[in-house]
């Protein structure tokens, strides 16, 4: 569908428009007395951060990953350990556990990407997929870390000045996160690397043949879609103040790509199209009806017959 | 570690396998002819169990029961095939992959409308509920005898099938040069949706066989629908042979480690220790096993694709 | 300018390239004939970088590239066209040819500035697709081109980097004979400043284009030398030209 083109100049300011209802949104909830959606909307800015950063992969690189709940679960315990362990002390600074579980899941996708991205098409998915349910049984495994209970943490990280226990403090901060990883993802998606990817995905034969080293654009691609999916994770642990080695399971890996599919793949709003509808779609349909999740197959099949390119993609301005 | 422990791991590894072969080996053929990947594979086979406990209780025999549900699972298989999957041929693997994945809502929903969330109760038939003795000191339950029974003689039918029947041969050329298949019209279509309801009767059958030992509740299609993922890459898309060698490799390397590791383990480590890391090991074999058959031959065992 | 020496590749029982030695220079067109399933096509993917020979050396620009991946190769200035056309479907032209400037121009691992801000670069792929008779088309995306204008693209593509070797696999593939005249007169007047190894089946476009001819057959070089020492080679004319008098 296209826009008709007087409204399409306007449109171009939507995201704006977006911005403005996102800042004002608890204080709109707030008055209407709907204060525990705060939340819920924390919850949808996180998943789409972790839906986008699949989308650079998938979406915009053409690698399809099904252990990328793997990064999104460590981050989380990145985070819960660290306040395990030294709690009480700085470890518990959001300045330091954050950027700590950005870069444990930078490294894990550094090591998982290494060997998986050797392989192509199905045997790439399920390589990605074993390594993600292999540490997914690693932390089943550790008792001492809750094993399948999981573990809760005691509160959120701290800020100075900042009290994240608040729940619409923390929104603000999550908003802050995802508008500045939204708008990075966007210059990347528009600068050479971001062309580079789009290049291996279109031909990647062609791509090595112009000189493109291509193994090394997919291995950076793959940590900077690791680091971010390991704040997602940092972000949902204190969100729920608890973290369990579901959050590494491939059924998440499946959510998140379902997500990205449903949204749009390779759209810079993909991310949190299909987060925003997945979850809002699970929210709203129980009240309706008793079976919902029928309904809820139907739409998602009515998504890839009749909008192929995903949400985001059904209106071309 | 005692010889008859170990052979009746073996035939433990062994009916598992051949389970998982059943899975498989539609799973295979459909994604290396029709290059589907479909993720309700695992609803047929949830389906399958569903119907066979249902059916044996209502017509009082495990053996009309079984059929019926093979029969019935067959024709919601192609039914299937007509409607949805059909149209999917031509899409991209993760348009494929949401389809697919929206089928498992409706099928995992719409099994819990009908039979509700609480498991079924699936019992082995009284006929086939005692033990044989097959070696002094080694006594098996008749019903996973009957298992692997069944399983092999599948295995021997399909071999048969596939390998001497023209049919066969059109489901191989199909399977190595999925261009030509397409191209070949009409009677290609036809094939797809007979290919798909045996694939979906197969699958009925492994969840006919296993709902008596496993539990028949939803959820249960997506947990053994990543090891038969496993067995399709191990084994080499679209090879039937292949997937009958991965899935007996993975039946038994699942079996042998989780009855093993955890005892092995106790033998160098501290006991809390093993006992923490074990079954965590166990289930990790499988993995490592595809990654490292993954590592000698990248496209599995037997690819079937020049 | 390319050296290859003792060359062997294998597929199974099959030998395909059987100890070839060729050569090509700067400036010089050398052109690659051969019946269909000579062995062209290996050959060249073995030069390009796409496969690995059994046994033998590849020197190119001084540099023993035998082992080199193919991405290594084309970064010292060996570009390759291919005889399928290979391009980004999903680009328009222009950015297709910037693509290909790009690669020659500086790291990619550039994560912050747009790449449509990059005057230079765009202006060096108009300059190819001017080259290249493709500059009314540059808005189009790649993938609605008509055949004749994806190979003059494929063609563009290998230039765009810079290269100093050129391995062309049959530019005129498909072409008609207004096309392949085009892509004839673009060649010649290319030539001279690259070293050009030319696969095609098109005789007229080989013996006008070529300075050296070199003949393949089951994977061996049956002949080589000049323009005229080939065509009258009885040899050759038995094996591949057949009965027909090459005028």
């Amino acid at each position: 569908m296209t826009m008709p083109a007087q409204y399409s100049r306007w449109f171009a300011y939507w995201p704006l428009a977006l911005l403005a209802a996102a800042l004002l949104l608890p204080q709109l909830l707030g008055w209407f007395g709907f204060d525990f959606y705060v939340s819920f909307a924390t919850r949808i800015m996180i998943m789409a951060l972790l839906a986008s950063s699949l989308n650079l992969l998938v979406g915009t690189g053409g690698m399809v990953s099904l252990g990328h709940a793997a990064f999104f679960g460590a981050g989380a315990y990145t985070v819960a350990i660290l306040a395990r362990e030294w709690g009480g002390t700085p470890a518990e600074s959001a300045l330091l556990s954050w950027p700590l579980a950005m870069l444990v899941g930078a490294l894990l996708a550094a090591f998982i990407g290494a060997i998986c991205l050797r392989t192509k098409g199905v045997y790439f998915i399920m390589s990605t997929l074993a390594f993600a349910q292999m540490l997914f049984y690693v932390f089943l495994s550790l008792k001492s870390y809750g094993g399948d209970d999981g573990m809760s943490l005691t509160k959120r990280s701290t800020l100075p000045g900042i009290d994240l226990g608040a729940d619409v403090v923390f929104y603000y901060v999550v908003l802050a996160l995802f508008a500045v990883a939204l708008l990075l993802l966007g210059r990347l998606d528009r600068a050479r690397f971001g062309k580079v990817l789009r290049g291996i995905k279109d031909n990647e034969l062609r791509m090595e043949s112009l000189g493109f080293a291509v193994f090394r654009f997919k291995l950076v691609a793959f940590i900077l879609a690791g680091a971010m999916a390991g704040l997602a994770g940092a972000l949902m642990g204190n969100l729920n103040n608890f973290v369990s080695p579901n959050m590494m399971h491939w059924e998440q890996s499946g959510v998140v790509l379902v997500m990205v599919i449903l949204g749009g793949l390779g759209r810079l709003w993909g991310g949190l199209a299909g987060a925003a509808a997945l979850l809002l779609l699970e929210e709203i349909l129980p009240n309706f009806l008793p079976h919902w999740q029928i309904l809820l197959g139907v739409i998602l099949l009515a998504v890839v017959f009749f909008a192929p390119r995903g949400l985001a993609g059904i209106f071309r301005a | 570690m005692s010889g008859l422990l170990f052979a009746e791991q073996c035939l433990n590894g062994l009916q598992f396998g051949l389970m998982l072969f059943l899975l498989a080996a539609g799973l295979t053929l459909v994604f290396g002819i029709m290059d589907l990947i479909n993720l309700a594979h695992g609803s047929l086979y949830m389906l399958g169990a569903y119907l066979a406990a249902t059916l044996t209780q209502a017509t009082d025999s495990f053996l009309s029961g079984v059929a019926l549900a093979l029969c019935a699972t067959a024709l919601i298989g192609m039914l299937l095939e007509l409607t949805v999957l059909r149209h999917l041929y031509r899409r991209d693997h993760l348009s494929q992959v949401l389809a697919t994945f929206a089928l498992i809502l409706i099928a995992n929903e719409a099994t819990r409308a009908i039979w509700g969330v609480q498991p079924l109760s699936f019992n082995v038939p009284a006929a086939l509920s005692g033990s044989v003795q097959l070696l002094p000191g080694l006594s098996y339950s008749a019903f996973r005898l009957a298992i692997i029974a069944v399983g092999l003689l599948v295995a021997a039918l399909l071999y048969l099938l596939i390998g001497r029947t023209r049919i066969g041969m059109l489901v191989r050329a199909g399977a190595s040069n999925r261009a030509m298949a397409t191209a070949m019209g009409t009677n290609i279509q036809r094939l797809f949706t007979a290919l798909f309801g045996v694939g979906a009767a197969l699958c009925a059958l492994a969840g006919a066989m296993l709902g008596p030992l496993l539990a028949v509740q939803v959820g249960m299609g997506e947990n053994i629908l990543i090891l038969a993922f496993v067995v399709v890459v191990i084994g080499g898309i679209g090879s039937v042979r292949g997937a009958f060698v991965g899935a007996l490799l993975v039946g038994v390397v699942d079996t042998f480690g989780r009855a093993f590791v955890p005892l092995t383990l106790r033998q160098f480590l501290p006991p809390a220790l093993a006992d923490a890391a074990g079954p965590s090991l166990a289930a990790i074999s499988i993995y490592i096993l595809m990654i490292l058959v993954l590592l000698w031959k990248p496209q599995g065992l037997f690819p079937s694709r020049a | 300018m390319l050296e290859i020496s003792g060359l062997k590749k294998l597929f199974g029982g099959l030998v395909v390239t059987d100890n070839v030695d060729l050569s090509v220079t700067a400036g010089e067109l050398h052109a690659l004939i051969g019946p269909n399933g000579a062995g062209k096509t290996t050959l060249i993917a073995q030069i390009s970088g796409s496969l690995a020979p059994d046994d033998g050396r590849i020197v190119f620009a001084g540099h023993d590239i035998t082992r080199w991946p193919a991405y290594r190769r084309a970064q010292i200035g060996l570009s390759r066209s291919f005889q399928i056309t290979s391009i980004f479907p999903a680009f328009t032209v222009l950015d297709n040819v910037a693509m290909a400037i790009q690669a020659r121009s500086g790291s990619s691992f550039r994560f912050w500035h747009p790449v449509k801000a990059e005057s230079s670069l765009y202006a060096s792929a108009l300059e190819i697709l001017a080259r290249t008779g493709l500059d009314a088309h540059g808005e189009s995306p790649a993938a609605t081109l008509g055949h004749g204008e994806h190979r003059q693209l494929e063609l563009a593509l290998a230039l765009a980097t810079q290269p100093k070797l050129l391995l062309l696999d049959e530019p005129m593939a498909g072409l008609g004979a207004e096309d392949s005249q085009r892509m004839v007169e673009l060649i010649e007047s290319i030539k001279a400043q690259y070293a050009i190894l030319l696969v095609e089946h098109d005789m007229d476009a080989v013996f006008r284009l070529a300075d050296r001819i070199s003949v393949l057959m089951s994977g061996r070089i049956i002949a080589s030398g000049s323009v005229d020492s080939i065509r009258n080679n009885a040899e050759v004319k038995l094996a591949y030209l057949g009965e027909e008098e090459i005028a």
